[in-house]
């Protein structure tokens, strides 16, 4: 699994995974992302129980499980979190946020541990990691594409964690971490939110509150991260899409 | 290299699978047991009715016979309960067997991405273990802390716990099917003794005179209800040792120091 640095600046970081060249066909690939912050973790979207190994073991290159502080969950799926029972096992103390929608329903995910999920409000909150307590925003992402679904805002490296929000479904060719070319790009994501984002209001609020944002980078949990010109050209891209239609 | 513990999972859930056997072939036995109770009630009712003292040594076989399928029933029920609770004992080994196969496999990715050129030839040797016993994983954990490969400590850890406790939750399983036997020799006990008393039976009614004839067909009865309890008995016996068997070979294969 490969990863790589998002952002790093005055003990604050950003760590990206993915593109896991072992990982089986059937396994959809995922990124999970690690904000590091005055050596204390925050695993955003920490991943399916399939690939565990492999992202336990990337992430141990850059720091020890002892340092991981919480888990975040922007939804409910399983390639999202289905892995929070060996967190939990390897990493007793550790807190894991998610919706308050889904807590009861991440409790199936526990393997007959205790999975006390710390239920995140509809209208999200504040987290603070490490000892300099830097904050970040879980930000509302209702039906974007889970009705129970949050974005994850740090101010201090301007990056949105989106979840799937912006998620590509990329060919073996394309492992770039970050998007090389965006109309092409377009192709690898115009079927998955077609098909995965069901309320076009709703992405186009969400649309409306990223851009007051004004973030660096956009980071999803499928395909490759948004940065420089082509996070205001996703926006775009986002706010005229005609989703939640299908025909049949 | 983790094949083993594919297979090791593959037999807990076919003791998962004894489990439902046990139970689906124990539960009829109450019903025999009832079957019983009511003929050898129907028994004293009738040896009752005879004239003088051909009726005495009846009313007392039957009456001796009804009152042993009563213990049938408690029997049942507790060996109901072992299945329900080794169901919960073979559903948290799964877990556990599933967390100590992740958590290994992470060992293995971290050796293979964390270790130096030099350190391979040692890793290779270990290709052929099969990760089931603590020397195995205790190897590669060395190995790995030796070449301070970050977070080996912690994981290595982790799993030598988890497959201790694969180990404990095996010894409970074991325990739990010597208790069944234990109640499966019981109920074959009643069983025995309900054949002599029935054969018992039969030997007196030969004595009765011609016109009380209906005995003949009593005890017959009585027989082949008892043909039906052995006959699930024998089954239940069988379908015990297979869990016994199963539980043994994961328990020679898994093997911690707890």
């Amino acid at each position: 699994m490969r990863s790589e640095t998002l952002f790093d600046e005055d003990g604050h970081r950003w760590l990206a995974f993915g593109r896991d060249p072992n990982k089986r066909d059937s396994v959809i690939d995922t990124n999970e992302y690690v904000i590091l912050s005055d050596g204390k973790a925050l695993i955003l979207d920490p991943g399916g129980i399939e690939v565990f190994p492999e992202v336990l073991s990337a992430m141990t290159r850059h720091f020890d499980t002892h340092q991981i502080e919480a888990l975040f969950a922007s939804h409910q799926d399983p390639d999202i979190i289905s892995s929070l029972p060996m967190w939990l096992d390897l990493c007793p103390g550790v807190k894991a946020y998610a919706s308050w929608l889904w807590r009861s329903f991440l409790a199936h995910f526990a393997m007959g541990r205790d999975a006390d999920i710390l239920p995140v409000p509809d209208e999200g909150m504040t987290l603070t990691i490490g000892p300099k307590k830097r904050r970040v925003e879980l930000i509302p992402a209702h039906y974007c594409h889970s009705s129970g679904n949050f974005s994850v805002w740090d101010p201090t490296a301007k990056i949105l964690f989106s979840g799937d929000i912006g998620a590509a479904l990329l060919p073996d060719h394309e492992y770039n971490f970050y998007v090389e070319d965006f109309a092409k790009h377009v192709e690898y994501m115009r079927g998955f939110h077609l098909r995965w984002m069901p309320s076009r209001p709703a992405l186009q609020s969400w649309v409306k509150k990223v851009r007051a944002l004004q973030p660096n980078m956009i980071c999803p949990q499928h395909g490759a991260i948004f940065r420089g010109e082509d996070v205001g050209r996703f926006l775009d891209w986002l706010d005229t899409l005609e989703v939640g239609q299908i025909h049949w | 290299m983790l094949d083993a513990l594919f297979d090791c999972n593959r037999k807990v859930n076919l003791v998962f699978g004894v489990c439902v056997d046990v139970q689906n072939v124990a539960a009829p036995l109450a019903g025999a047991s009832f079957n019983i109770e009511l003929l050898a009630h129907n028994g004293v009712v009738r040896a009752a009715q005879l004239d003088g003292i051909a009726g005495r040594p009846l009313i007392a076989l039957t009456e001796f016979l009804s009152t042993l399928p009563k213990k049938i029933g408690p029997a049942v029920k507790e060996i109901e309960q072992l299945c329900r609770r080794l169901a919960r004992v073979t559903a948290d080994s799964t877990n556990r067997i599933r967390v100590y196969y992740l958590l290994t496999r992470a060992l293995l990715r971290m050796a293979e991405s964390g270790l130096p050129e030099e350190a391979r030839v040692r890793l290779q040797a270990l290709a052929n273990s099969d990760f089931t016993t603590d020397r195995d994983l205790e190897r590669l954990v060395q190995l790995l802390e030796e070449h301070h490969v970050r977070g080996a400590a912690v994981v290595g850890a982790r799993c030598q716990a988890t497959l201790r406790e694969v180990s404990q939750r095996i010894d409970e399983a074991r325990q739990i099917f010597a208790d069944i036997d234990e109640r499966l020799q019981e109920l074959k006990t009643i069983a025995r003794s309900s054949r002599y008393l029935a054969s018992c039976l039969r030997i007196e009614v030969a004595h009765l005179p011609k016109e009380s004839d209906g005995f003949g067909s009593f005890t017959a009865e009585i027989g082949s209800t008892l043909d039906l309890l052995e006959e699930r008995l024998a089954e239940l016996q069988r379908i015990e040792t297979r869990g016994e068997v199963l539980v043994r070979d994961l328990a020679e294969r898994i093997d911690s120091h707890a």
